[in-house]
């Protein structure tokens, strides 16, 4: 297998499991918590680019006390004409005469066993003495180096100083990564400073570059996806009912109960997607409203939708009359032919509006989701997205899918108004109705992707 | 199994379970399987328990079978369509041209339509026949395997067998090939009652004309028999087409007339009828069959994109390479400091500031001023190892017994600072303090962190003050 393996340390409570969970999407890797020394142990995670080739990672426990390291490494008496690695390598030979430092021997294991280093800078804090004696440590390795400025939003006043020191310490190739707002270009350029840095691992990490790109573009896609899927699923719901409130409550009730499932099922899935834990969710129940449907036979999309069926249908039904005349050997071609026209047209009428024709002789009416509910479903969504595209997976605030959103036709689609009426127009492209028939899914895939460009 | 079987199979599951995958996943993920073959891998697990195979055979027998009925309805329609047309018992001639023209002209037109909505895939996928297809296919099943209906996932299944053969290419190819089987069907039907009913019966040809030249008819008789005559059939002369014009009375060469009027009828029929429908068939058949091999799983869908992840993720697990070999209990004391409240400040201390950062730095010296005004020392911020060599010294010179330790509370504290605070702590006839900077909010966990570190270094926990930069009630 063709490697690549890197060792990730800093100093404790830096942020090192944080950026393992981000880059390998994995929330459950290691343990993070808010205190020094949680992770007391090297513990390794790939990224698999393909069958033989990894670029493997290693979260190593936190350097807590590289001063006395230091002190140690650098007046060692009898290696005083050593370089570096022979240095680590004398430390960690007489290790049993410094108890209190095993954890730094095993970040010391880590930095020699692997090709390259991040070191992980919690920029919130102060540039410390213990800090640039942990990158005279990791020095001593003789492995390149990445700084990876973590926190960059909440230490944003540190940033200027952090690149001043760390450029008096020669380390030019820093990249700003922050764990909780997650940016998914500051991740490729993790990627880039490694190729710069080591050469002959280029094509190796160009793959991986790509590899990256190509899946997270995939489940953005993918993301897109559901969400428009919901909002066709739910904008094509529609629910027949007695034309008296018990019904209708009743009614309207397993309508909402029906698009919240739906709602629930797209967040569930967007989060494994993502793959962020079902736990990271606060979610406010959407507040489903109900309209009444309209059977509008003359609005101009349901009117274009039946001139094509039409169309169609006079063929088709031209081709059932031809056929009928000449299997019976008849004279009255043409007029059959005709007649098989307006059959046509009228069975494409039966197929489109026979429910909605036979609810309103029977006085029933249609409930759909209404406008508002859609908006806000739309809207909430879109948020969603958002913010799982710029969550890291070490982040511990829950996400918060509020209906606070802001309703306004700048933030709508240009073409939401023809959206609806188009919906509308296809019942049948919503599983969330009863009876679902085989039928031609080409238009609901146009429209789809119709969505999709709009997200 | 083949590649399209298997590949029907796992859009079986995934019609089953929807969205998600839900069905419990015994395959092992494996790095030197590709994710299809891991997909098939775990549909033909589950097809065990939900039979998705059997089902799916029910249904490919199932249409073979309405496609054998609907061929032979049409077959016996085509023999009837030439019983009432040329052998009806007052007729003893038949008008050549118009029955030429009620076979082939309803042919030229449908396959005009054919070819139509073979253009356009969506409208073929959305027709009546596609529609009667199907609801023949409903009828018979309801009617006849009643228990097949009852079976778990059956009308799932259904819709997702008949969505993908009906659909797309594969519809396009699956719909075209029955159209043109059913023509073929019906000119085979008529080709054979014609030969039939010519063998035993003796008609004769004519043709007539009310606005159009006889010149006309004979070219089109002679276009019409150019391809048969070349095949080798008898087509009538010109002699013999002027001789069948309905105004001439002719009862010479008769048989002979008949016999090649015959002839051209039976070849018009084999040759312009069977055969481009046969071709046609066969044409589609093959389309269909390539469509069937060139099918591929849409692996962009959120479900597979969500399996992807599941059965072939982008990352491993490497494990723990260097493990602890100490048990740490975390979390021992939690400790009360709520509970320290009038903690009070000494008389004279010794102040210093350890790992502060600049603003925190001047607050701790605008502190000190305020607190003990008449301090001479001069506050240091303890940074480094050369600035901790320093302060041990100057604390064991100095005479000062307090010494107070100006800490951010928000800073974690680590082993590197609690081995210097234990340096400092072990300075005999020291008393030591420690002045918590507390900046944006208390944190619990950070109250205990310096609380256990004061308890293990030996500085007295009611000796913890919170300085709080934002306020002034200190505790």
């Amino acid at each position: 297998m063709s490697n690549l393996s890197v060792a990730v340390v800093g100093h404790a409570n830096a942020g090192k499991t944080s950026l393992m969970r981000t880059l390998l999407r994995d929330s459950e890797f290691g343990e993070v918590e808010d205190q020094a020394g949680t992770t007391r142990h090297v513990e390794g995670g790939g990224l698999l680019i393909d069958e033989s080739k990894i670029l493997s990672l290693f979260d190593t426990p936190g350097l807590e006390d590289s001063i006395a390291l230091l002190e140690i490494l650098q007046n060692d008496p009898q290696h005083k004409n050593s370089d570096g690695i022979e240095r680590l390598q004398a430390f960690l030979n007489k290790l049993n005469d410094y108890p209190e430092l095993q954890q730094e021997a095993k970040v010391l294991r880590a930095i020699l066993n692997n090709d390259l280093i991040f070191y992980v800078i919690d920029l919130r804090e102060p540039i410390l003495g213990k800090y640039l004696d942990e990158l005279k440590i990791l020095s001593f390795a003789a492995k390149p180096v990445i700084p990876v400025l973590n926190f960059t939003q909440q230490g944003s006043e540190n940033i200027a100083s952090w690149k001043t020191q760390l450029a008096r310490l020669n380390f030019h190739a820093f990249v700003a990564f922050d764990n909780v707002h997650f940016k998914f270009s500051d991740e490729l350029k993790i990627y880039q400073k490694m190729q710069s840095l080591l050469a002959d691992k280029e094509l190796l990490l160009t793959e991986l570059i790509k590899l990256r790109e190509s899946q997270w573009q995939e489940t953005f896609d993918t993301a897109k996806k559901l969400v428009a899927n919901l909002f066709i699923e739910a904008a094509c719901a529609r629910y027949e009912a007695e034309n008296n409130e018990t019904a209708i409550a009743a009614q309207t009730k397993r309508l909402q109960q029906l698009v919240r499932q739906a709602e629930n099922s797209c967040v569930k899935q967007l989060l494994q997607l993502y793959q962020f834990r079902q736990s990271d969710l606060e979610n406010e129940a959407l507040p489903v409203q109900h309209g009444q449907w309209e059977l509008d036979l003359f609005s101009s999309d349901n009117l274009q939708e039946f001139g094509i069926s039409l169309g169609g249908n006079i063929a088709k039904g031209a081709g059932i009359g031809v056929a009928i005349d000449v299997a019976v050997g008849g004279i009255t071609l043409g007029a059959a032919a005709l007649s098989g026209g307006a059959v046509g047209a009228l069975w494409s009428v039966k197929q489109r509006y026979y429910d909605e024709i036979q609810a309103k002789i029977k006085g029933k009416r249609y409930l759909c989701v209404d406008d508002v509910t859609l908006q806000v479903l739309w809207l909430r969504q879109l948020k969603l997205l958002a913010t799982l595209q710029q969550r890291g997976h070490a982040s511990f605030d829950k996400i918060a899918i509020q209906n606070s959103a802001n309703i306004s036709p700048d933030n709508l689609p240009k073409q939401w108004n023809a959206y609806l009426r188009k919906l509308h127009a296809y019942p049948q492209w919503s599983s969330l109705n009863r009876a679902t028939k085989i039928g031609d899914s080409s238009k609901r895939d146009k429209f789809l992707k119709a969505l999709i460009s709009e997200i | 199994m083949s590649q399209f079987e298997s590949r029907l199979l796992v859009e079986g599951v995934r019609a089953i379970e929807s969205a998600t995958p839900t069905q419990h996943m015994n395959t092992c993920k494996s790095d030197d399987k590709s994710f299809e073959a891991l997909l098939f891998q775990r549909a033909t697990e589950q097809d065990d328990t939900l039979q998705i195979t059997s089902l799916f055979a029910h249904f490919k027998s199932l249409t073979k079978n309405i496609y054998r009925l609907f061929a032979f309805i049409l077959f016996i329609l085509g023999a009837l369509a030439v019983n009432n047309m040329l052998f009806t018992e007052q007729l003893t001639s038949v008008n050549f041209f118009w029955a030429f023209t009620l076979f082939f002209i309803p042919n030229l037109v449908m396959f005009g339509v054919w070819l139509f909505l073979f253009l356009k895939p969506s409208l073929l996928q959305n027709s009546s026949l596609t529609r009667f297809t199907l609801s023949s296919i409903k009828l018979i099943e309801r009617r006849f395997n009643k228990a097949q209906i009852k079976r778990n996932n059956y009308w799932i299944l259904f819709s997702c067998y008949f969505e993908l053969h009906f659909s797309k290419n594969l519809g396009r190819y699956k719909l075209s090939q029955l159209t043109h089987l059913l023509w073929l069907s019906y000119f085979s039907g008529a080709l054979l009652m014609s030969v039939v009913m010519l063998a035993t019966h003796q008609v004769d040809f004519i043709w007539q004309t009310s606005i159009l030249s006889s010149e006309s008819f004979q070219s089109l008789t002679q276009l019409l028999a150019y391809l048969p005559q070349k095949l080798g059939f008898i087509v009538p002369t010109i002699e013999q087409i002027q001789q069948s014009h309905l105004s001439i009375e002719n009862l010479v060469d008769a048989d002979n007339r008949r016999l090649a009027w015959s002839s051209l009828l039976i070849s018009s029929l084999l040759l312009y009828g069977v055969l481009p429908r046969l071709l046609l068939y066969f044409y589609v058949s093959f389309q269909f069959k390539q469509f069937k091999i060139r099918y591929s799983l849409d692996l962009s869908l959120p479900y597979y994109v969500q399996l992807r992840q599941l059965l072939k993720p982008n990352k491993a697990t490497l494990g723990i390479t260097d493990a602890d070999e100490e048990v740490t209990k975390k979390n021992l004391v939690n400790f009360q400091y709520t509970a320290c409240k009038s903690v009070q400040l000494p008389q004279h201390f010794y102040p210093v500031a350890i790992e502060l950062s600049a603003p925190q730095f001047s607050l701790a010296k605008a502190h000190l001023q305020l607190v003990f005004p008449e301090s001479k020392v001069n506050l240091v911020n303890v940074c480094d190892h050369s600035q901790q060599q320093r302060l041990l010294s100057d604390i064991q010179l100095n005479n000062n017994q307090t010494v107070a330790l100006y800490v951010a509370l928000n800073r974690v504290p680590d082993r590197g600072l609690k081995r210097f605070v234990t340096q400092l702590t072990a300075i005999p006839g020291k008393q030591y303090h420690l002045f918590l900077l507390v900046d944006n909010k208390r944190s619990t966990q950070r109250d205990n962190d310096w609380y256990r570190l004061a308890d293990s270094v030996g500085i007295q926990l009611d000796n913890i003050l919170h300085i709080d930069i934002n306020g002034d009630n200190n505790e």
